[in-house]
């Protein structure tokens, strides 16, 4: 078992956000996240990544109880929230390197260079990462996702500042990453992305549920338009 | 309303209305006198410590032990105006808060009377600042202190800081200050107490003779006037060239200066140093493919080597550090025994925190840490590696005349370089003062105790770890004992360093 949450209560302050969490991810599994803003699905993110305490209930990475300091819960997940974090003074490409090398990933320059054109950043590799427009900085971020071995992927609503082909090859992406055997936690607001991806969706809110993919799309797709 | 809105008039009701109820004779004649007797209290306190040193280096020279005062003059004052330069590069020296780049840029105004009062007033800083620091540095190291010397200490302090910030104001006017030009002043920052410290190494004799004593006399009056006229010149060509400060720059300045004055109201020197530090940005022609890497501890150990190396600012501040720790030797008091051992310390936290760049950076993005597949402790112990490195030239530099051919005092401030290393991680990792704690009175008001208490995480460490480098230096010889004493509190250091906080 990949992910287990065990009646996870997540909020701040010991104030729920939302219900109750039941979930279990095994290997290869994905979970799309869903909610209104404000329902709490970063809430939950962050609470399995171990950045927040529960409020109530409990959750599991790999077996083991969640702490975000440890070196075996960082070498098995990998993350990308809003928060931008690039090794200071370095280019684009060395801290995909940089982040390759300390992962021991084989062949790294290699594995660097598809992901910096997969995401369409090759030509951004030499700038510094101050220099790139926030697209190219969300790009790099999830590069360095991809960059590393991973057991779990969590994601929070990576869609932001891509453009419709970037979203699609993410899919892709993810896809694969199921292939591989990687679970993968995702939040998005991105029907495209659901659609696409077509994993089981998390609906968050005062009852959470688990919806169809197509269902939980029509859904975003109904509430945009 | 009809016709075109006169500016002059709006900003005139704008400024009555923001002004509140008028004030009466006696509360503005209550702050006028706090106002004054705390700059009495300041002056009176300063001149005091400056009197009670100088009293310390001339009892020295008395005794035998005569130093260089003119070259540690001449280094302080060139120090003081290559910093005023560096500060106003970085942060303008010209810019406007938030709400008036907002407002009053867009504007079809002329920009340069909303930019005169930011001019006067960074030109009023850096001449009070330099001529304070003048005047102590004067009272501190000349033999005879007057009247006139302090008077002439003043004059040359204000009109250093004036020409510098005028200089600087001139070429933010420009257009924004080239990269390489900010840099080059972080060089010539760290390269003014290495001059000094080279002349002093090559030419002893012909340093110790360096004597200024003529100019702090009325003899100086003449040039000063000159000097008057010069910076009366450039200020107003300046503030006459107000109106071409582009837009972007002076928005850059505002954040700069704003992150600045937050973190120096909040007594953070640590956010001071990332508000004056630079992102680095643009492209690199050469790349590394940092292939010695093999795992999480090296990644994070070439990773701040990297980025020292690619700053030449850093690079500089750091061997500035030792230099200037040369330099200070010249002072009898500070030469030898526990004040040596004071210098030292200061020596080595403050290279030590050149190279804490890295732990500096994680502090505010937690998520970097969590980046390798590497526990929180063991990251912060790697990241002791850098400044202790840092700390180890500095320190080298320091005390080369000790540690050449000397087994025992290589491995003695080799480890204490180390201890320095984890100090400086120690402190870069502290968290925010509790401001709600209890509050300490002071003759300068209250400050919070957990605001001091903050500030001494890393300086302790230091101070409690370097302890057996301090005795031998002390003592004049270090003893096997102490090397092994030190080597321990070394590992030490580095252990309570990569304590993490509790969840």
């Amino acid at each position: 078992m990949v992910l287990r949450t065990h009646g996870l209560v997540v909020g701040h302050d010991r104030s729920p956000a939302c219900g109750p969490v039941d979930v279990a991810l095994e290997r290869g599994d994905v979970l799309s996240v869903v909610g209104d803003n404000g329902a709490g699905k970063s809430t939950l993110l962050r609470t399995v990544l171990g950045l927040l305490e529960p409020v109530g209930g409990r959750v599991e990475v790999l077996g083991r109880a969640v702490d975000e300091r440890e070196a075996w819960f960082r070498a098995a997940v990998a993350s990308v929230l809003d928060t931008e974090a690039f090794i200071p003074g370095v280019t684009a490409r060395e801290h995909l390197l940089l982040v390759a090398r300390g992962h021991a990933t084989p062949g790294p320059e290699g594995v660097v260079d598809d992901l910096l054109d997969r995401f369409g950043i090759l030509d951004a590799g030499s700038r510094y990462p101050a220099s790139l427009s926030s697209g190219q900085r969300r790009r790099l971020l999830l590069a360095a996702a991809f960059a590393r071995p991973r057991e779990l992927m969590v994601l929070d609503e990576p869609e932001q500042r891509l453009d419709g082909d970037m979203r699609r090859a993410l899919a892709t992406m993810i896809r694969d990453e199921q292939a591989r055997g990687t679970a993968v936690l995702l939040a998005t607001h991105d029907p495209v992305l659901l659609r696409e991806v077509g994993a089981p969706v998390l609906v968050v809110g005062d009852r959470c549920v688990v919806v169809h993919a197509q269902d939980a799309a029509d859904r975003l797709a109904g509430d945009r338009g | 309303m009809t016709g075109a809105v006169d500016v002059r008039s709006l900003r005139r009701e704008l400024r009555a209305g923001a002004a509140g109820p008028r004030r009466t004779v006696g509360e503005i004649l209550t702050d006028v006198t706090y106002a004054a007797v705390c700059v009495a209290l300041a002056a009176v306190l300063l001149l005091g410590v400056a009197g009670a040193v100088r009293d310390a280096l001339l009892t020295a020279a008395t005794e035998g032990q005569p130093f260089a005062s003119g070259l540690v003059r001449t280094v302080l004052v060139a120090s003081l105006a290559t910093l005023t330069g560096w500060a106003a590069l970085r942060l303008g020296p010209v810019s406007v808060p938030p709400h008036v780049a907002q407002w009053w840029l867009p504007l079809p105004v002329r920009r340069r009377g909303v930019l005169v009062p930011a001019c006067l007033r960074a030109a009023l800083v850096a001449t009070v600042v330099c001529a304070v620091a003048t005047v102590v540095v004067v009272a501190t190291t000349l033999d005879v202190v007057t009247t006139t010397s302090v008077l002439v200490a003043l004059v040359t302090g204000a009109e250093v800081g004036s020409v510098t910030v005028s200089l600087a104001g001139l070429l933010q006017v420009g257009g924004r200050v080239p990269g390489g030009l900010l840099t080059a002043t972080e060089v010539l920052v760290g390269a003014v107490p290495a001059v000094g410290a080279v002349l002093l190494l090559l030419a002893p004799r012909t340093m110790m003779g360096v004597d200024d004593a003529a100019w702090w006399t009325d003899a100086a009056w003449p040039a000063l006037t000159v000097g008057a006229v010069v910076c009366a010149g450039l200020l107003a060509l300046w503030a006459s060239r107000l109106g071409r400060v582009g837009a972007a720059t002076l928005t850059s300045a505002s954040a700069s200066v704003g992150h600045a004055s937050g973190a120096t109201l909040s007594l953070d020197t640590r956010e001071l140093g990332r508000a004056m530090s630079r992102e680095r940005s643009g492209s690199r022609r050469s790349a590394t493919s940092f292939s010695a890497v093999r795992g999480p501890r090296t990644a994070v150990v070439a990773s701040e080597g990297v980025d020292l190396l690619r700053d030449p600012g850093a690079l500089a501040r750091t061997v500035a550090a030792g230099c200037a720790g040369l330099v200070a030797q010249q002072v009898p008091v500070l030469g030898g025994g526990p004040g040596l051992a004071v210098v030292l310390v200061t020596v080595g936290l403050c290279a030590a925190a050149v190279g804490a760049r890295g732990a500096r950076t994680a502090v505010v993005v937690p998520a970097l840490d969590a980046v390798l597949p590497l526990g929180s402790r063991a990251t912060r112990r790697a990241r002791c590696v850098v400044p202790g490195l840092t700390a180890t030239l500095a320190v080298s530099i320091m005390l080369s005349a000790h540690v050449v051919g000397d087994a025992a005092w290589v491995l003695l401030t080799g480890s204490a370089s180390v201890a320095f290393g984890a100090a400086a991680v120690r402190g870069a990792y502290r968290p925010l003062p509790d401001w709600s704690s209890p509050l300490l009175a002071t003759p300068f008001g209250a400050v919070s105790s957990s605001a001091v208490s903050t500030l001494l995480r890393g300086p302790d460490l230091a101070v409690l770890c370097s302890l057996p480098s301090a005795v031998a230096l002390v003592t004049g010889a270090p003893t096997w004992g102490l090397v092994v004493v030190q080597v321990l509190l070394a590992g030490g250091a580095v252990v309570v360093a990569g304590r993490s906080a509790a969840r």
